[in-house]
């Protein structure tokens, strides 16, 4: 696929292509001339040709090079110590620009191309490279100083629920439609249950007698379809204990309708009660408290709930803002 | 919500603070609001977990310190925010970054500096090469005055000094310059020397530092393909995006330094990079800026092999 070009980049190429628009920064270049036609400059190196002409021994010629490399190295252009790149008969200036030409240069002389993929290879290293400096950088600060647990940011929260997730998995499985996710704020109310029996089924007329005959005002027991429908707590204390009471082929019917297949659920209250809904896994349900500690729902196989929870549960939970 | 103090009033309180706690919890789970339970049942029973990998489980912090001081200390070495590399990090000294400004900084601190001993024992060192002061073989080499003033045997020992034979010999040249004219300029230009080695340390810092990062990412120049015309095109065809990079070492400001912008294919680079730099893009506004790159005439099309069969097909029995 061609690609499409501005006038600015076919003009850029054509230069390119011949080795021209990029080059040694001209600054650069002209302070090394000024440095190097400094007076004490020029005799020195002056000094290191003649004694190069004069064969003057190898050993003796390295020290010219490296004379103040240690006290002061710009009075004898010498490689400061402190370079890692030390060759031994090169003096500093000349190793600088030696340095800035390989970068723009194959055995050919000058080359571009060097530059572009040299360039190119550098500016993708420097990327990632990066993404890898600031993310440990991040990591200590990006979660404010909250931090869960591993398995709590690996799992999205779910393992602060149940860190058995294969289990509460398959005890949610057998739910099937029971619990509204998008309602959570109204679990274990028998009106969340009843609106999502409406949701996916409707309410069957047996759980409308049955909350009927409990005492439920029967201007509620009407709506009970609707989906914005209000009960009051009196009424929905008397449709708890109407569940209660709901067994057999209407219990039945409700399990079917929600598509619930938990083994031993006597009776329609059973589905307000985490013990029985999470037969498998209700003993490692946990609440992380506003203590940031993590503690059990149930204490013991028998289904003992752990009052200590509640002391860490916030507040908009635990009391109704009046 | 029906807060506890409700739902007490309605199920048994066990019921209750049990159904509170469970909320509570699943409403710490991102998202959760936004599936159904069979599709959530569904995420949680394939759910992964660090269950086995106790270091990770019962670590405190999402990445420990330690960890993230190792990356930063053996990667964070540039000259970038939290220590991020700059392509001026990577191959600077061909835009002149750090040693342009140290140059002219040495020549502007040498000015102020009387270095006419310093220049007289490196005038010394030619006159002594190249014969002036006597012949650099068979010798004798009198150097006539300053710190390494004295007769000497031959060229090796006029610059290292006299140790073997009668002559009055002197400490040598070298000995002169590093026993003597510079550490006395040391001394009377503290603050001078102080600044000349700062700046070059610098550069000695930068070339470090270029060396380091190339063989972190593997990029040796003498090893790149010769007359490589692909990285040219690929250059070019990235120098808008380069030219987003405005960052201090950034692209943008290292490709400026090294474009020749004595030449229209240096400035041509920079303009590539300003029109990566524009905001027309995201207006309404649109330049005239693309060439068309197909043939202004479509090239001839080839008789390629038969792709259907003849019309009526061979009859097979």
């Amino acid at each position: 696929m061609a690609s499409t070009l501005t006038p600015f980049q076919v003009t850029a190429t054509a230069n390119l292509l011949y080795n021209e628009g990029i080059s040694v920064n001209a600054e650069f270049l002209t302070n090394i001339v000024t440095y190097n036609n400094l007076p004490y400059v020029k005799d020195l190196k002056n000094a290191i040709a003649n004694a190069k002409t004069a064969n003057l021994a190898a050993n003796t010629l390295v020290q010219l090079y490296s004379l103040a490399e240690n006290t002061c190295p710009a009075l004898s252009d010498s490689i400061p110590s402190t370079s890692n790149i030390h060759p031994t008969e090169e003096l500093f200036s000349d190793l600088l620009v030696q340095i800035a030409n390989s970068y723009i240069s194959s055995g050919s002389g000058k080359d571009v191309s060097v530059f572009c993929q040299g360039f190119s290879a550098l500016v993708g290293y420097n990327g990632v490279t990066n993404s890898f400096i600031n993310s440990a950088v991040n990591s200590q600060s990006y979660l404010g100083g909250v931090f869960t647990g591993n398995d709590s940011l690996f799992t999205g929260g779910i393992t602060d629920v149940n860190v058995c997730t294969s289990l509460w998995g398959s005890d949610l499985q057998a739910l099937g439609g029971l619990i509204n996710l998008s309602n959570l704020a109204e679990l274990g109310t028998p009106l969340a249950l009843v609106k999502q029996l409406a949701k996916v089924g409707g309410i069957i007329p047996e759980i409308s007698l049955a909350f009927a005959n409990a005492g439920v005002n029967h201007d509620t027991v009407v709506k009970l379809n609707q989906p914005n429908v209000t009960v009051s707590d009196s009424d929905q204390k008397i449709m708890y204990a109407a569940m209660t009471q709901i067994t057999g082929t209407t219990l039945t019917q409700v399990l079917t309708l929600l598509g619930v297949t938990t083994p031993n659920i006597n009776t329609m209250a059973d589905l307000l009660n985490p013990y029985k809904i999470f037969p498998n896994s209700f003993q490692s349900l946990t609440v992380t408290g506003i203590n940031g500690v993590t503690q059990n729902i149930y204490l013991d196989s028998a289904g003992t709930v752990n009052s200590t929870v509640k002391q860490y549960l916030p507040l908009v939970a635990l009391n109704t803002l009046s | 919500m029906t807060s506890l103090d409700r739902l007490n009033q309605i199920v048994p309180p066990d019921i209750a603070l049990a159904n509170k706690a469970l909320s509570v919890s699943m409403l710490q789970i991102t998202g959760i609001a936004s599936m159904n339970l069979p599709q959530f049942a569904n995420t949680v029973t394939n759910i992964q977990t660090t269950y086995g990998l106790p270091l990770i489980t019962n670590a405190t912090t999402a990445v420990p310190s330690n960890s993230a001081n190792a990356i930063v200390s053996k990667l964070g070495t540039g000259g970038g925010n939290n220590g991020t590399i700059t392509i001026s990090d990577a191959m600077g000294t061909i835009a002149g970054v750090v040693s342009a400004n140290a140059m002219q900084n040495t020549i502007n601190i040498t000015s102020t500096m009387n270095l006419g001993n310093l220049a007289n024992i490196y005038i010394d060192m030619t006159a002594t090469s190249n014969g002036s002061y006597g012949d650099i073989t068979s010798g004798p080499i009198t150097i006539p005055s300053g710190p390494a003033n004295g007769i000497y045997d031959n060229l090796y020992a006029a610059f290292n000094g006299q140790s073997i034979s009668g002559n009055t010999g002197g400490i040598g040249l070298i000995p002169a310059a590093t026993s003597n004219v510079i550490p006395s300029l040391l001394t009377a230009y503290p603050d001078q020397t102080a600044n000349l080695n700062s700046n070059w340390s610098n550069m000695a810092a930068q070339i470090n530092s270029e060396k380091s990062i190339q063989t972190q990412a593997g990029v040796n120049f003498s090893n790149l393909t010769p007359n490589s015309t692909s990285s040219i095109f690929s250059f070019v065809l990235s120098l808008p995006t380069y030219g987003q990079d405005t960052t201090v070492g950034g692209s943008a400001q290292f490709l400026e330094a090294v474009a020749d912008k004595t030449t229209i294919g240096g400035q041509a680079i920079v303009a590539t990079l300003r029109q990566g730099q524009s905001s027309l893009g995201a207006t309404g506004i649109k330049p005239s800026t693309n060439i068309p790159s197909n043939p202004s005439t479509p090239p001839p099309l080839a008789n390629l092999l038969p792709a259907q069969p003849p019309y009526p097909p061979p009859i097979t029995n």
